[in-house]
């Protein structure tokens, strides 16, 4: 199973990447290119035909291209999102969990206040404000998908840290450690060099984790109107226009849901598959 | 017991200090829209905006701000007036706490009962053809979004919209002490849709903690005795690979109680979810701040239960 998600992943990506081609290929329209004669006499959109395979929105846009280019997006993010939480996370907890002392204290403290943040509230409240004017952080952070990509990043990296830091308190211990100690290594060769090789495992185990989380994260967000600015297809802004109007026209809903389950599953399959290959106590199911 | 408690709930009261002051600064620094503008209607004239800017305060820098809105809340758990509607931001949240503990106390109650009876089946019957099917839904069931999910049920099976008329649909929540039957049938889709995700996770997190302590000495212990394999199961295995799923219960329902913000908004449930998304768009620092804080709490209230409950149920844990 693991395999097939793995190979369902693969096609995906190549599926975002080459967007256009695809879409070429199937002979579908571009994915911005609303047209009024897909709609009915009432103005309302019309389902899945031989024009377009998964039906058009309000717009008269083709909803199979807004799909596979909706795909780019949800990629992206979660991709970037979760380098990046991993990255700070990975940091924080090396720092906190070798140095220990006032410094494990004041992050420590920092990653519970975070923790007990609501944080999808947290993740809205910043995600609005920065999708205003010129973004948020002095123009660091600009409206659109880099905004997503901060405050996915921004909520996540604490539980990475957590569990890194717990790792290293062991680690630190070890006799490699002290024998690199012996040997005159600085702090920073020991982290870098001597205890992060050692947490490969379990940082590539707590990746492919998050995707799927980090997936979910991205489309609740668009779905809520923060993230994604139209008319940027994202599967989460797909459904959440869908609301209105998927009593009669369901496959605007259907579909970019069905692309989003298929996707975070995909992601779920590989990461149990991962787990129970690194990891030998869990296996055996 | 007693002081580690104690010790606990000090540091509870630092938590949402420092929470409150994060949402603060957070939300002075990223303003969504300036909030004298929003009050002044729709053709603000400078002065106007520049009175109310006044009179809320907000002419001050933002310690001063957030002092006077520590020193309302400590003094007389007032947590200020919205900017948007005027009314005491602590009567605006209550109001909306109903609904959501509603939504996810029924939601909890279901996903417990159905994740734990799945997940031990699955574990029983392992590799067979029921556990396969189990596990397999459940992965599909932690793969959905809920909003999607909620959607889909809606479609299929709502009184007003849905393809077979069964349950209520969206926008039908009703008080409890309005009328108890409709508050139920209202809220029969909106809690299996929320459930489903959580039951899925519970059962797959049962089941493999009651794999590993199946293999345990003292199960084989306990079946040499001649127990029953019904008892051996619940009373050695299931009570003692339970204890994940009795925190994992504990930090979802606080985390929920706070605002099932996507539930609500499909079902169109007026809980606090809605409300904080609500106050998000009007610039509503003082709500804003009420929802966070009320959110935070339940988490750290949630977390405490959960240690405290460990003690109970593990009786190896003995805190200091």
């Amino acid at each position: 199973m693991a395999l097939a998600a793995a190979a369902f992943i693969v096609f995906l990506v190549l599926t975002a990447v080459f967007a256009p081609l695809v879409v070429k290929l199937v002979g579908a329209r571009p994915p911005n290119d609303p047209q009024s004669k897909y709609l009915d006499s009432f103005g309302a959109p019309t389902g899945p035909s031989s024009h377009n395979l998964f039906g058009v929105d309000p717009l008269g846009r083709d909803v199979f291209s807004r799909v596979i280019y909706g795909a780019r997006v949800s990629l992206e993010v979660a991709i970037i999102a979760t380098a990046l939480s991993v990255a700070l996370g990975v940091l924080v907890g090396l720092v906190a969990g070798y140095y220990r002392g006032w410094v494990d204290t004041v992050l420590s403290r920092l990653i519970d206040a975070l923790l007990a943040f609501p944080i999808l509230l947290l993740a809205l409240g910043i995600g609005a404000s920065c999708s205003l004017g010129n973004g948020c952080l002095g123009g660091l952070v600009q409206p659109g998908l880099s905004v997503v990509i901060f405050v996915i990043a921004f909520v996540n990296w604490t539980y990475i840290a957590r569990i890194i830091r717990g790792q290293v308190l062991s680690l630190r211990e070890k006799e490699f450690v002290e024998a690199a100690r012996a040997l005159g290594a600085s702090n920073r060769r020991i982290i870098f060099r001597e205890i992060l090789p050692n947490l490969v495992a379990p940082i590539i185990v707590y990746s492919t984790l998050i995707i799927p989380t980090n997936v979910l994260f991205e489309a609740a967000l668009s779905f809520l109107g923060v993230g994604v600015q139209p008319p940027n297809p994202s599967w989460g802004a797909m459904i959440a226009d869908a609301t209105d109007i998927f009593d009669t026209a369901w496959w605007y809903m259907v579909f970019p849901g069905a692309a989003l389950l298929l996707t975070v599953l995909a992601f779920n399959l590989l990461g149990d598959g991962l787990q129970d290959a690194l990891n030998p106590r869990a296996g055996k199911s | 017991m007693g002081r580690y408690i104690v010790r606990r709930l000090l540091w509870v009261v630092v938590l949402l200090f420092l929470v409150s002051l994060i949402t603060f600064i957070v939300f002075y620094a990223f303003p969504t829209a300036d909030p004298a503008q929003l009050r002044a209607g729709r053709q603000p004239n400078p002065q106007l905006v520049e009175q109310i800017r006044h009179s809320l305060g907000l002419d001050k820098p933002w310690y001063v701000q957030y002092f006077r809105y520590m020193k309302a809340l400590v003094l007389h758990f007032d947590f200020g007036r919205s900017y948007h509607y005027n009314v005491p931001v602590r009567k605006h949240i209550l109001d909306a706490v109903a609904p959501t503990a509603s939504l996810v106390v029924g939601a909890a109650v279901l996903w417990l009962v159905s994740g734990i009876a799945v997940g031990t089946i699955s574990a029983v019957r392992r590799g067979k053809l029921i556990d396969r099917l189990s596990m397999g839904g459940a992965l599909v069931a932690i793969s959905a979004p809920v909003y999607w999910l909620g959607l889909v049920a809606l479609y299929l099976f709502a009184s007003d919209i849905g393809k077979v008329h069964i349950f209520p649909g969206a926008g039908s929540y009703t008080p409890i002490t309005d009328d108890p039957v409709k508050w139920f049938t209202s809220l029969i889709l909106p809690w299996i849709v929320l459930a489903a995700s959580f039951a899925a996770f519970y059962a797959r997190l049962l089941r493999g903690n009651l794999i590993e302590t199946m293999s345990e000495d003292y199960i084989r212990t306990a079946r040499a005795k001649g127990l029953r394999e019904r008892r051996v199961v619940l009373r050695h295995g299931v009570r003692s690979a339970i204890t994940p799923v009795v925190t994992a219960a504990g930090l979802d329902i606080g985390i929920l109680l706070g605002g099932a913000i996507l539930t609500e908004k499909v079902f169109n449930i007026p809980g606090v979810g809605m409300v904080a998304f609500d106050s998000i768009q009007n610039a509503d620092l003082p709500i804003i701040q009420g929802t966070v804080l009320l959110g935070a709490f339940f988490i750290v209230i949630a977390n405490l239960v959960v240690d405290v409950l460990y003690a109970f149920l593990d009786p190896r844990v003995r805190y200091a």
